[in-house]
């Protein structure tokens, strides 16, 4: 069975149509890529699987149960999570408090109006083990605020995390970050990969040629093409509309780094 | 929220004591009708505080619903000649909360301005109402000279005793909003209030939240009015008008409700009392109580405390810069990279 | 039953002065919270300050130079208030916004009274406007006829204004992307303490007509506030149009509903505001939302 699978799926604003008339499986094994330009629609994809945004049309079936429709908070219940282009977590809160949030509500505590938050020794040692994963300990109880760039973006993988997910959808999440800072989220997917489904949506051609066995392309959004690694790279159609400008512009595909920091 | 952290100890024990000692503090606590409004009004900005310190939510009509708990009380006690005053309280709370809990359901998903107008219009259908409805809320007149029972045989004619009573009153709901707020129901609206979209992507169907701390919130406004009703033995309609309704907002944000639980009793009290010492010496007082909302919003946005935590906040990521050489966050051996403070 | 139609009429028709008269307020507040996202509380201030100028000159100098005045004379208000007030918190939480004017209107209210006293003034209808018409079976006062009228005519030289000139143009898009047109080069903050003026003279100038109408009292501020915010939410923000229709509406309803529940017409606006903002949050006529829901589209 595929894991996630829509069904003509269609997201318009207005006259503006996003996401058009797409059908596409995930399946269960092996890290998925999507790429594309900007503005091909792929952020408003994943918005559309995990039920920020309400679809136009169109049907959307996790382990072949229909999900369309459903907010966000129902289908992350359903270990289906995802991390965010621009990171997003509770800036205020210190780093272990927002690990800790979610935790709390896998563990049954979210509606607790009366136990100490910061006192359940179960939520505490889920969360320490987390902090400790995220390479982040000596910082646990800084403001999230002050982490730098990098940190975050890994911040916010690790909270899509608390809540067990068996698919995490990552939309771009090397965008701004460079230097070690990237190796370090690199390597955090790579781990990842090893035990869930990963989808990611990414711009730079090495990480998406290293880490991904199928890729999926998307340009105005529709499915352009659809296959293993050799396949995309191989695909002629592809290489004109996508890679050939990065080629062009760069050179070659081999200096990822930088190219997309913002 | 910093509650309880290292640096400080958790003041509501000061709170309690101050409270405790008020009618025996020199020159102030002579008067106790002053002290019982302080403590009043402490409930109302704290339950209102949930509304709009923890979940984030303008809620510019609080006012109705403590209101309706002053009519609560009245209207028990007149038409159902209520002997004591905690049937009357139990109304109070009730009734606050009920209306929160429809409303609540009503506006749960509205954020923003809309929120704030919404609970505006609701507000004022309810001032019409109490303003108009002679029968049951006298009108404009109001409801006035009530008899005010006993509690457990003891009379509350007594300025002392109705202090203590307020007093006991106040603890209780202290100790539970204070648990509330500390529990994984408060974490969840700090959340809410900081990223409603990443709270909902961690299973949190943020509109329940809202909906439920709204009533909770009504409940003991309600509460609080109730007792105001028990304070002045009257009920008027002008405590539901929107515009007294920003009286406890700008008393919240003066204390720094925005990012302290005890940020409403603070502003409370600091509120309360210049306006009373004010409004005796001056007959356009009014002209500093208005301007005084522009300093506030313009210099002090988060409060009295707000500049505590600054205080704090400072404090704070010095620890982390001076005290861990030894962070590799940038796989570089130098502490963090602290970006700036003000991020909205 | 003849007695009956000529109150419904002569309810109805004050209906429509009322909702004009409001809709000329309301139109600077909804421009105002379209176009700056602000929700300005001392709107109403400045419809009361409009009446209390106009007594006060029309005393001294007479009633053309007044109304001329007047007018003018709030405008330099609403920009004293905008240059040292509502810029500070523009792009911060509008609470802050409504707070800080709110504040400002309650101070200058206590102003208003320390000025002209606590008493309440009356201004007569000018000469030329006394005395009633007679239409069919209905005796109507003339003054409101010539108020309902001049509203009118206000509302659409304004409705005109945005909709067919470039000045107008550039308002409507500042209220959808004002990041675009401080891109295309024209001056946002300029704009919007432009508009704000403006707002700022329709209230004023409202004040001043419906002044021969109404007792000018310090809380008439106050009391209009509320009105103008329902029918230019109501109508939709920054809508010319949706605010005349919301107008007219709240008004005719209002006024009519007297027949029907005479003590608690005043819910009626508010009751409208709530069914309309929930099914229509934009408003009547409505194209731009101001913060609403999380999960939106």
């Amino acid at each position: 069975m595929d894991l996630l699978r829509t069904e003509n799926l269609t997201k318009k604003f207005g006259e503006l149509v996003a996401v058009n008339n797409v059908s596409f499986s995930i399946k269960e094994k092996g890290v998925l890529s999507i790429i594309g330009p900007n503005g091909a629609g792929k952020t408003t994809f994943f918005n559309l699987l995990t039920g920020l945004y309400v679809p136009t049309s169109g049907k959307i079936y996790l382990r072949g149960e229909d999900i369309t429709g459903l907010p966000p908070f129902d289908i992350v219940h359903k270990k289906l999570s995802r991390s965010f282009q621009i990171a997003s977590y509770f800036p205020d809160f210190t780093i272990f408090e927002n690990i800790q949030i979610g935790v709390l509500n896998r563990l049954g505590y979210g509606f607790s109006f009366f136990s100490n938050s910061d006192r359940l020794a179960d939520v505490n040692e889920e969360t320490e083990k987390y902090v400790e994963m995220l390479g982040l300990k000596d910082q646990k109880d800084m403001k999230a605020k002050f982490l730098s760039h990098g940190d975050k973006k890994i911040l916010d993988i690790a909270m899509s995390l608390t809540l067990n997910p068996e698919i995490l959808l990552l939309d771009e999440p090397t965008s701004g970050v460079s230097g070690t800072e990237r190796t370090k989220v690199i390597e955090f997917i790579d781990k990842l990969a090893k035990d869930i489904k990963v989808v990611v949506v990414e711009h730079d051609m090495d990480i998406v040629f290293s880490i991904s066995d199928r890729i999926a392309v998307l340009a105005q959004g529709s499915i352009l093409a659809d296959g293993t690694v050799e396949e995309i790279r191989n695909n002629k159609d592809v290489q004109r509309a996508y890679l050939g400008e990065e080629e062009e512009e760069k050179g070659g595909i081999k200096d990822a780094v930088g190219r997309k920091n913002r | 929220m910093n509650k309880k952290r290292n640096i400080f100890k958790d003041p509501y024990l000061v709170i309690f004591l101050l409270f405790l000692i008020y009618p025996f503090i020199p020159f102030i606590g002579k008067y106790k009708s002053l002290g019982a409004e302080l403590l009043i009004w402490s409930i109302f900005a704290l339950s209102f505080n949930l509304v709009l310190g923890y979940a984030g939510l303008p809620s510019f009509g609080h006012g109705a619903f403590y209101g309706v708990g002053t009519y609560a009380v009245a209207i028990t006690i007149m038409h159902f000649s209520s002997k004591g005053v905690i049937i009357p309280l139990v109304m109070a709370a009730f009734f606050g909360g009920l209306f929160t809990f429809f409303y609540g359901y009503l506006i749960k998903k509205k954020r923003g301005i809309y929120f704030a107008l919404l609970t505006v219009a609701f507000s004022q259908i309810l001032y019409v109402i109490a303003f108009r409805w002679n029968e049951v809320t006298g009108g404009e007149t109001g409801i006035t000279s009530l008899k005010i029972g006993t509690f457990l045989g003891i009379g509350l004619k007594d300025p002392l005793y109705f202090y203590y009573f307020t007093f006991l009153v106040f603890v209780i709901t202290l100790i539970i909003i204070r648990k509330i707020a500390n529990s994984p129901v408060g974490k969840v609206l700090l959340a809410l209030k900081q990223d409603e979209k990443r709270a909902q992507y961690l299973g949190f169907n943020t509109e329940k939240y809202v909906w439920y701390i709204f009533t909770v919130s009504g409940i003991f406004a309600g509460l609080a009015g109730g007792m105001y009703c028990l304070l002045h033995s009257s009920a008027f309609a002008d405590t539901l008008h929107w515009t007294k309704s920003g009286d406890v907002v700008m008393a919240t944000l003066l204390g720094g409700g925005l990012v302290n639980f005890y940020g409403p009793i603070v502003g409370s009290v600091i509120f309360i009392t210049a306006r009373e010492f004010l409004s005796s010496f001056w007959d356009n007082w009014m002209l500093l109580y208005g301007l005084s909302f522009v300093i506030i919003i313009l210099f002090i946005p988060t409060g009295l405390l707000g500049i505590v935590e600054k205080i704090k906040e400072r404090k704070h990521i010095d620890s982390f810069n001076n005290g861990n050489n030894n962070s590799t966050m940038n796989g570089e051996n130098r502490p963090a990279k602290i970006l700036n403070q003000e991020e909205r | 039953m003849d007695m009956n139609v000529s109150l419904v009429l002569a309810l109805f028709f004050n209906g429509i002065v009322l909702g004009l008269i409001y809709a000329v307020v309301a139109v600077g507040f909804s421009l105002v919270l379209g176009v700056a996202q602000v929700i300005n509380f001392s709107h109403g201030l400045l419809f009361a300050f409009g009446a209390y100028f106009f007594w006060s000159i029309s005393n001294t100098a007479g009633f053309w130079i007044a109304l001329f005045l007047s007018p003018i004379l709030v405008a330099i208000m609403g920009l004293l208030i905008e240059l040292l007030l509502v810029r500070r918190v523009y792009g911060q939480d509008p609470l802050f916004g409504l707070l800080i004017t709110f504040g400002f209107a309650l101070a200058m209210e206590e102003v208003i009274r320390m000025i002209w006293g606590k008493v309440a003034r009356s201004v007569s209808t000018p000469a030329f406007a006394q005395g009633q018409l007679f239409i069919g079976d209905i005796i109507y006062s003339k003054y409101r006829i010539i108020l309902a009228i001049v509203s009118l005519f206000i509302l659409l030289l304004v409705w005109w204004v945005i909709t067919r000139t470039s000045f107008g143009a550039i308002i409507k898009a500042g209220m959808f992307d004002s990041e675009m047109i401080s891109a295309l080069g024209h001056n946002l903050p300029l704009l919007r303490t432009g508009i704000f003026v403006i707002g700022a003279f329709l209230a004023g100038l409202a004040g001043v007509i419906a002044a021969p109408l109404w007792s000018i009292k310090s809380g008439m501020g106050t009391d209009i506030l509320m009105p103008a915010f329902i029918i230019a939410l109501i109508g939709g923000l920054g809508s010319i149009k949706g605010t005349i229709v919301a107008g007219l509406l709240v008004g005719t309803v209002t006024s009519l509903a007297v027949l029907f529940i005479p003590r608690f017409t005043d819910i009626l606006p508010y009751l409208m505001l709530i069914v309309v903002l929930f099914y229509k949050p934009k408003g009547l006529f409505g194209e731009v939302t101001v913060l609403g829901e999380v999960r939106g589209e």
